[in-house]
């Protein structure tokens, strides 16, 4: 009985939903004041995505007609749950609540559907513009997943590299759980290591057009498609949508941070030590973010879509070859 | 319960009016002196938290410019019917009081007041960006007791 309330504690509060939600409109809010600042003007305050959320719960919801109903009720839902179960997999100051064999896999599937998410609001919406949001993204996620999958592959060879070389047990090779991407990362994070940099430099890539950040936003925020896929949005779904997209950020760069440098600074599992390690986390989830997306996205204008799925074919795949290349050499 | 909640709540949602632009046959002064300096990044209207949304469902301030032509009228009251209330009406130009140089012609039907209810007008031809930034300012005001009177 403890155990389920403990998990609907870990899916709801921490690291779960609400934890995600306030971190992750933090980010968006720090995210903007940075770009500002960098533009040289005042900017919104730190707290404004809480505003934009409040506000948006109070307006009217105006749906349109000629919407599929149930997917249109359904869609912002979509991304908030598959990130919000993504989370489940990443351990931030406690061990990963639903980490089992193959969860490595299922992560890779989740950042995907949270993408998916975009894509069925934007469909169940019965707006031209919608459409061709979708088909906008649809090509984009084409595009990144195909390094984003050998990305993955990478960091699982290189683990089981690591695990044989230093005598793990044997059932743990293959396991394909996050618990032993950071056993495996134990002895010295894998940022560290110069092979594993190209895998890394391609996922900092792959973020932009993952969260819709410039210069790879040509989805949403679009002046030529009148906010793509988020069109006919209104009220509390909107609400729903931005909070999504807010929370997707920090699971991403968590994933990322899981990846290539996780580890807490406090050992121990009191209350103290947790409190420690996940601010800890939090911290490197948001150097990830400023990294890859406040200065990349104040520094860049929109890329068009063509250029966008050329950029994304070529650039982070062949980085994230060579790094899975160098892996599988068994070089370093 | 909520009555203490009331007050920063208040604070907070009227922290977001989101603008939408809507052009009734404007001779695109007015746009120009909206779209392309009072909501750019330079006079910096993003520290009020106003951002220039591109659908008319994302809108909170409304803003109408140019006299309504009789060709676009039913495309702005379709357009106008779909944005969310509350919403806070500001008009930029003379062309919506009265139809400026255009008064007299058959292809207009100013003023603007008689087909939408009319919160802040902001007049000259076309106004400074200062002028408007006032007009935002006043806009705000008005959107915050709206969203007082809705949390009621």
């Amino acid at each position: 009985m403890l155990q389920v309330l403990e998990k609907l504690f870990n899916l709801f509060v921490f690291p779960g939903f609400f934890f995600m939600a306030i971190i992750g409109l933090y980010f968006v809010g720090i995210h903007r004041k940075i770009v500002a600042r960098i533009q040289r003007r005042i900017g919104p305050p730190i707290d404004q995505p809480f505003k934009d959320f409040a506000k948006l719960m109070i307006k009217e919801d105006v749906t349109p007609q000629g919407a599929a109903k149930g997917l249109f009720t359904l869609a912002p839902y979509i991304t908030i749950i598959g990130v919000v179960i993504g989370m489940m997999f990443i351990p931030v100051g406690i061990p990963a609540p639903l980490d089992t064999a193959g969860a490595f896999l299922v992560l890779l599937y989740l950042i995907t559907a949270a993408a998916v998410g975009v894509m069925v609001a934007g469909s169940a919406s019965s707006s031209p513009y919608a459409a061709v949001g979708v088909s906008r993204e649809m090509a984009l996620v084409i595009a990144y997943d195909l390094s984003l999958i050998v990305i993955f592959l990478t960091v699982a060879v290189k683990a089981v590299a690591i695990e044989t070389a230093t005598g793990g047990a044997a059932a743990d090779l293959l396991n394909f759980s996050i618990n032993s991407i950071v056993s495996a990362q134990a002895s010295r994070p894998f940022i560290l290591d110069w092979t594993m940099l190209p895998a890394l430099l391609a996922f900092l890539m792959i973020i932009p057009a993952n969260l819709g950040l410039a210069p790879f936003d040509v989805v949403e925020a679009e002046t030529e498609i009148v906010e793509g896929p988020m069109i006919e949005f209104s009220g509390y779904r909107l609400a729903l949508l931005q909070l999504g997209s807010a929370m997707k950020a920090f699971f991403i760069c968590s994933v990322v941070v899981v990846f290539f440098f996780p580890g807490g600074i406090v050992a121990g599992a009191g209350l103290g030590s947790i409190v420690i390690n996940a601010i800890w986390h939090i911290l490197k989830a948001w150097v990830v973010y400023f990294l890859a997306g406040t200065l990349v996205s104040a520094s860049f204008g929109r890329r068009r879509v063509d250029q966008a799925v050329k950029f994304y074919l070529t650039v982070p795949l062949v980085l994230s070859i060579l790094s899975l290349g160098l892996v599988l050499a068994k070089v370093g | 319960m909520l009555g203490i909640l009331k007050k920063p709540l208040r604070k907070m949602i009227a922290g977001s009016p989101w603008v939408y632009r809507m052009n009734t046959g404007s001779c695109n002064g007015c746009d120009v002196e909206l779209a392309t300096v009072a909501l750019c990044p330079r006079y910096d209207t993003s520290r009020f938290g106003v951002k220039l949304s591109g659908s008319p469902k994302h809108a909170d301030i409304v803003v109408i410019t140019g006299p309504m032509t009789i060709r676009c009228k039913d495309a702005a009251y379709r357009i106008f019917s779909q944005i969310p209330e509350p919403k806070v009406v500001m008009t930029v130009g003379n062309c919506p009081i009265s139809g400026n140089v255009f008064q007299d012609s058959y292809a207009v039907d100013p003023p603007i007041s008689k087909h939408f209810p009319v919160d802040v007008s902001v007049a000259g031809c076309p106004p400074s960006p200062w002028a408007i930034l006032d007009g935002f300012v006043k806009c705000i005001e008005i959107w915050e007791n709206r969203i007082a009177e809705k949390l009621d």
